[in-house]
């Protein structure tokens, strides 16, 4: 089938991808050739390039356009895309800078955070839960109950006070040094109306959130948190407060 | 397919590409244009403010839908879940057509997010032919099919570029995305007419124009949208109005996105020159 066409094809693309030349399919010289296919290969870096500084914007700011640049070109010549949306062509950018810094874990933080909240941007929708739904649940229900999260979120443990660093950067402020939070805090990120959020969580409420998203039933998360803090119980319920207004939940389930 | 395909819609006026950052001017009140051409894979996410405000702003303007993932050239074929997910979003806008390039973005499973441009050969036609027959199939609509600007002209080819757009224009059905701009660059990276080429289309398959702006390289010309419409382009499309008739005709701009008033007042020269190729048209016709 074709064969002809998709051999040409393919030899264009491995020029564009830089693993070879396709000069030999072109008119005009060879300087011609590989002038005008250089623009190709340009394009292709630099289009993918603008959409990792979109989608890291304050990672960029991090660390200085040039060595955001040599990253995300690495990335690139790593990565080929495979899918024809853009959204997702990122998600690795976090992990590959935690490999490529060692020494400077904090600027994969800030990734993340980037990465969260661009996906949290434009992922799925999912109507809140109303505060009488909640209140409807009958007591005897509660045992087996199952409390479905906005599909948005997700949380996030930092150990160094990357979100102050990020928040810096979106006030045009100056951001505080990079440097170690002890002990490590989770961060929730959800989508909120159209607006992504974040929030910092208490143990008590990282472990419920936790439990939740990993598909436990609300009592089991309960019994999880309960082992974070002796005023655990008092705590859950204005968790659940602050999540009705969050708009955090968005459905109920019997897990029974 | 032997059959005289339908004549090409009406035109709905003059438009402008929506861009994100003219969502407010949107939202605030009227403005004087006539239809929006949205970027389909833009919208193609699962949720959030793209489609909630495609669904505002839709519900006052008619648009059409432009993608630039379709790949209508690959020889390995088009892509069907694409091609069902731009389905679902057209069910959603209820566009007045749907558009994307006569071009091939990458084959064995690479999407390279960019537009290539075609060898002019037989083996190539009878590749377009076959996608846009299966493409016009899943979207239950004829396609529109943009020229694209290239920087590269191959030795395969056999002939030329407009040639091969009214042999695919006949074997398909499908119609024109005349971009003007990109009948300029390719004119001017390759050192042909481009009075040629808009003398060899089939002006009766126009359904739309594309003008834009571009970056002058000094040997080579690049295709960046980032400039108001060159004067060059101006002329050009003078001519291509002149051959086609009243065409939906918009303005796109990817980057150095000015204040949408600008775009505007831009896409008013082109009202004006159309409205000049029509008084002269009535002349001719008295």
């Amino acid at each position: 089938m074709n064969a002809t066409l998709l051999d040409a094809q393919a030899l264009f693309q491995q020029h564009v991808l830089g693993l070879t030349d396709a000069g030999a399919l072109v008119d005009g010289g060879a300087e011609h050739a590989a002038q005008r296919l250089g623009i190709y290969a340009n394009a292709y870096r630099l289009r993918l390039a603008e959409t990792l500084a979109d989608s890291y914007e304050k990672t960029r700011l991090c660390l200085g356009e040039e060595r955001f640049e040599r990253g995300a070109l690495r990335y690139i010549d790593a990565r080929a895309p495979t899918v024809r949306s853009l959204r997702g062509y990122g998600e690795g950018f976090a992990d590959a800078l935690a490999g490529w810094l060692p020494n400077e874990p904090a600027v994969a933080e800030l990734a993340r955070l980037d990465w969260a909240l661009r996906d949290t941007f434009d992922g799925p929708d999912a109507d809140p839960l109303s505060a009488a739904a909640l209140a409807a649940v009958a007591p005897e229900a509660w045992a087996t109950l199952g409390l479905r999260l906005h599909p948005t979120a997700r949380l996030l443990v930092f150990e160094h006070n990357s979100v102050a660093v990020w928040q810096a950067y979106d006030d045009d402020a100056e951001p505080p040094p990079l440097q170690r939070s002890e002990p490590p805090v989770t961060w929730l990120v959800w989508r909120k109306g159209l607006q992504p959020h974040f929030r910092s969580l208490r143990p008590v409420e990282a472990a419920l959130l936790g439990a939740l998203l990993a598909g436990e039933r609300f009592a089991t998360a309960c019994e999880q948190a309960a082992g974070e803090d002796a005023e655990a119980a008092v705590q859950i319920g204005a968790c659940l407060r602050q999540w009705l207004d969050d708009e955090l939940l968005v459905g109920l389930s019997d897990a029974a | 397919m032997t059959a005289a395909p339908a004549a090409v819609q009406p035109s709905p006026g003059f438009g402008l590409g929506l861009r994100t950052a003219h969502y407010p001017d949107f939202l605030a009140g009227p403005q004087r244009i006539d239809w929006l051409e949205l970027l389909s894979d833009n919208y193609l996410v699962p949720g959030g403010k793209p489609l909630v405000m495609l669904d505002r702003i839709r519900a006052d303007y008619p648009v059409v839908m432009h993608g630039v993932a379709l790949s209508i050239g690959a020889a390995d074929g088009v892509d069907e879940d694409y091609l069902r997910s731009l389905s679902a979003l057209a069910d959603r806008v209820q566009p007045l057509w749907i558009s994307d390039h006569l071009c091939w973005t990458g084959v064995h499973g690479r999407v390279l997010h960019d537009l290539y441009p075609l060898p002019y050969t037989e083996e190539a036609l009878d590749v377009v032919t076959r996608n846009v027959h299966r493409a016009q199939e899943l979207l239950k609509r004829p396609l529109v099919l943009e020229n694209v600007s290239s920087y590269v002209e191959f030795r395969a080819s056999a002939m030329p570029e407009w040639d091969f757009i009214t042999e695919v224009c006949r074997r398909t059905g499908c119609r024109l995305l005349l971009d003007v701009n990109n009948i300029h660059v390719s004119s001017v990276n390759h050192g042909h007419d481009p009075h040629d080429f808009l003398a060899g289309i089939p002006a009766d398959r126009v359904q739309q124009i594309h003008l834009a702006g571009h970056s002058d390289h000094g040997d080579h010309i690049i295709d960046t949208h980032d400039h108001p419409v060159a004067d060059a382009v101006w002329s050009l499309y003078e001519a291509a109005i002149e051959r086609c008739g009243p065409v939906a005709t918009m303005i796109e701009r990817d980057d150095r996105i000015p204040p949408l008033a600008e775009l505007i007042d831009e896409l008013d020269h082109a009202r004006a020159l159309s409205a000049r190729a029509a008084s002269a048209r009535l002349r001719m016709a008295a």
